[in-house]
């Protein structure tokens, strides 16, 4: 009895400090948000503001058209995501129960294609969409995030814990393929399913360098490259304050996503194989 | 009856506002400007898109200077450029491949008064020995002291003019500080490390490259002096090794006597510091030098029509009263003589002394051309200071081992 109580103690404790760690960041950037321009750099630094600048907030709303920024910033990552969560859901259901010729080799070259960098597609994938004529457009935001092999291996490594029986009895009630996927597979991988959507979500909606490449114009953009706006090059004065009220308020739809869903996001993690 | 004479009148206003639309010519510019400078831009393209009404300039922010690098990489090999833009390296996307409109307009009947520039910034402008952009944002280093800390230290409140006189300061600093067991504090540190080795090589009388851009020569008895200089303050305790980063905001904090950094932090430290500070010319060894950098105003091929019409507005920014309220909006150097004489820039200068350094410096800037291996040098001068200052190579040996790897980039390229 004491023993297992000093054990806990020590546990809550170093979760405590961990859990600290993780949040302090956090709670900094929301004292930022609130501090005027010469408090942010004020040594020894203050963790509650003189005077809290609630307007720090306003001012950043007006500096950038973040409203608008904030409409196309949800319509890229909504359909980003459900488009990820279909062809993985298709995908991976092929990798993991269908036999075909070359199949575990089609499905290694697929993972192969994590280890390429960003950088070295980013030109030829821009060039494409030039000649497609989707520049400064939605479907050039959307369409080569549509399918990603990330996706596509998380939900085959759940898909692969499903008893094959169940399947067996499905097909012997005369359930198809499609049917089998949509009305059995998908409800019993939520977890998975919801750390798709939340991986692509937050991919899509932190996405910064595509869209600032492929989009011109200012109705076109996303939230993160509003927050560009408050950085200055070669350190000319960056607008701490600013930037950190503006990252609050592009974080704050993921956060509430993330509370919401978190626990079926540790679940995903923790059922589909991978471990740290 | 009534409703086909609205509809008349309708159809002509329409077509009177489409054909002013149509008049007018808009030219799409990018910029890769943030934070305030950012805004000062934009007020500054409101400004003349309200001034006439032939030409709309439709400014668009790219991001810094990496990204918008990326973003002209990737446009200009889709053929997908704007007409203009605030670029950096701007001589590397226009004169490198052939587009030396800038020149072509700079000698038209339009041009610029050429001579009320700075020499070494059309230098700076130019790719393979002609201009393919013009000056605009620049910078060059200068030297913070914090006048407060040479009080208190008993030396006279005054910038050291020479390199000699930069170690003795610092020297009496580092045991006056050891004293008074002030452990955080150090004498110098320098933010952009890479851009002030540049200046002390200059300084010593050395030379970055050869004359055609074919080979470096930071191998060379000056150059290697000049960072074996740049060791000792390391040695002796000077000079934190690495940390280079953190120079400005532990100068800030009122822990350094001394910060190296670019005059577009004059802005930011006057606004933060609560310290009597000023700023002085970088102190010189066989010469006096400082380099400059910033992005530049370029043009990108198009109709002639909007040529002329990017011209027009990049005319305009150039324009006296134009750079000196850039200047003292942003901090940013004025790129013009004349404009040093300006009263916007007199009034800066009372109110806020410590600008005039920075700008009356500008007399010695030494520049390079852009060359294409011109970001490898840079990287492999971080490199070679993190190198040498943790001893894990002598000056020497780090500059011959930069000197034969920008051989080989330059050899890779041709």
């Amino acid at each position: 009895m004491r023993r297992t109580l000093v054990k806990k103690l020590i546990i809550h404790l170093v979760l405590l400090t961990l859990g600290a760690a993780m949040v302090l960041p956090f709670l900094w950037m929301v004292s930022t948000s609130l501090k005027g321009y010469h408090e942010v750099f004020r040594y020894p630094p203050r963790w509650i503001p003189d005077e809290p600048q609630w307007r720090n907030y306003l001012e950043v709303w007006k500096l950038a058209p973040f409203g608008r920024f904030y409409v196309n910033s949800t319509i890229v990552a909504v359909i980003t995501t459900a488009g990820q969560v279909l062809t993985g859901v298709l995908a991976a259901y092929a990798f993991a129960r269908m036999e075909f010729a070359g199949r575990d080799q089609i499905f290694m070259l697929f993972l192969a294609t994590l280890m390429v960098p960003t950088q070295v597609t980013l030109i030829p994938t821009y060039i494409v969409m030039s000649r497609m004529g989707w520049i400064d457009s939605y479907k050039s935001l959307i369409v080569p995030f549509l399918a990603t092999a990330f996706s596509v291996f998380l939900l085959r490594q759940f898909f692969l814990t499903i008893p094959k029986e169940l399947e067996e009895a499905s097909i012997m009630d005369g359930c198809s393929k499609l049917r089998f996927i949509f009305a059995v597979i998908m409800p019993l991988s939520k977890p998975a399913i919801s750390s798709v959507a939340l991986f692509g979500f937050l991919g899509s909606w932190n996405s910064y360098l595509w869209p600032l490449i492929v989009i011109n114009s200012n109705q076109m953009r996303t939230l993160p490259i509003g927050l560009r706006y408050f950085v200055s090059q070669q350190g000319g004065g960056s607008e701490w304050h600013y930037l950190m009220a503006a990252s609050l308020i592009v974080m704050l739809p993921v956060l509430i996503v993330f509370f919401l869903a978190q626990k079926q996001f540790i679940e995903g993690i923790a059922k589909s194989g991978i471990k740290g | 009856m009534k409703k086909a004479a609205v509809l008349v009148l309708a159809l002509a206003l329409l077509l009177a506002g489409v054909s002013t639309a149509l008049a007018k010519t808009t030219i799409t510019f990018w910029y890769s400007l943030g934070g305030n400078a950012g805004r000062v831009f934009q007020e500054m393209v409101a400004e003349f898109n309200a001034s006439q009404d032939e030409i709309f300039v439709d400014a668009v922010y790219t991001g810094g200077y990496g990204e918008t690098a990326q973003k002209v990489t990737a446009s200009l090999a889709a053929n997908t450029l704007p007409d203009g833009g605030v670029i950096p390296a701007a001589p590397l996307f226009t004169g490198r491949v052939g587009n030396y409109l800038i020149d072509e307009y700079l000698r038209g009947p339009k041009g610029l008064d050429m001579d009320d520039f700075y020499e070494e910034f059309w230098n700076y402008n130019k790719y393979d020995g002609r201009i393919a952009s013009l000056p605009f944002n620049n910078s060059t280093p200068v030297l913070f002291y914090n006048k407060d800390i040479l009080r208190q230290a008993g030396l006279e409140p005054k910038a050291p003019e020479t390199w000699d006189e930069l170690v003795e300061m610092a020297i009496h600093l580092r045991d006056w500080a050891a004293q008074e067991r002030l452990r955080n504090f150090v004498p110098i540190n320098m933010r952009n490390q890479d851009w002030m080795l540049k200046c002390f090589i200059l300084q010593n009388g050395g030379q970055l490259m050869n004359e055609d851009y074919s080979a470096a020569l930071i191998n060379e008895p000056e150059a290697v002096e000049a960072i074996e200089f740049w060791v000792s303050l390391v040695d002796q305790g000077l000079m934190p090794a690495g940390l280079h980063d953190r120079a400005r905001d532990h100068f800030i904090a009122g822990n350094q006597a001394f910060l190296f950094d670019s005059t577009a932090g004059i802005g930011t430290i006057a606004q933060t510091v609560e310290f009597d500070f000023d700023t002085a010319m970088l102190p010189g060894n066989k010469q006096r030098a400082v380099t400059l950098g910033g992005a530049a105003l370029t043009m990108f091929p198009s109709t002639p029509e909007r040529q002329d019409a990017t011209w027009e507005f990049l005319t305009w920014l150039l324009q006296p009263e134009n750079v000196a309220k850039w200047t003292v909006q942003t901090g940013y150097v004025p790129v013009r003589k004349s404009v040093l004489e300006s009263p916007e820039i007199q009034q800066l200068f009372e109110e806020q002394p410590y600008y005039r350094a920075a700008f009356e410096q500008l007399e010695y800037v030494v520049s390079m051309e852009h060359f294409w291996e011109l970001g490898a040098l840079d990287e492999y001068l971080v490199n070679l200071i993190s190198q040498v200052e943790y001893k894990a190579q002598t000056p020497q040996e780090a500059a011959d081992e930069l000197v034969r790897l920008m051989a080989e980039e330059i050899e890779r390229n041709r």
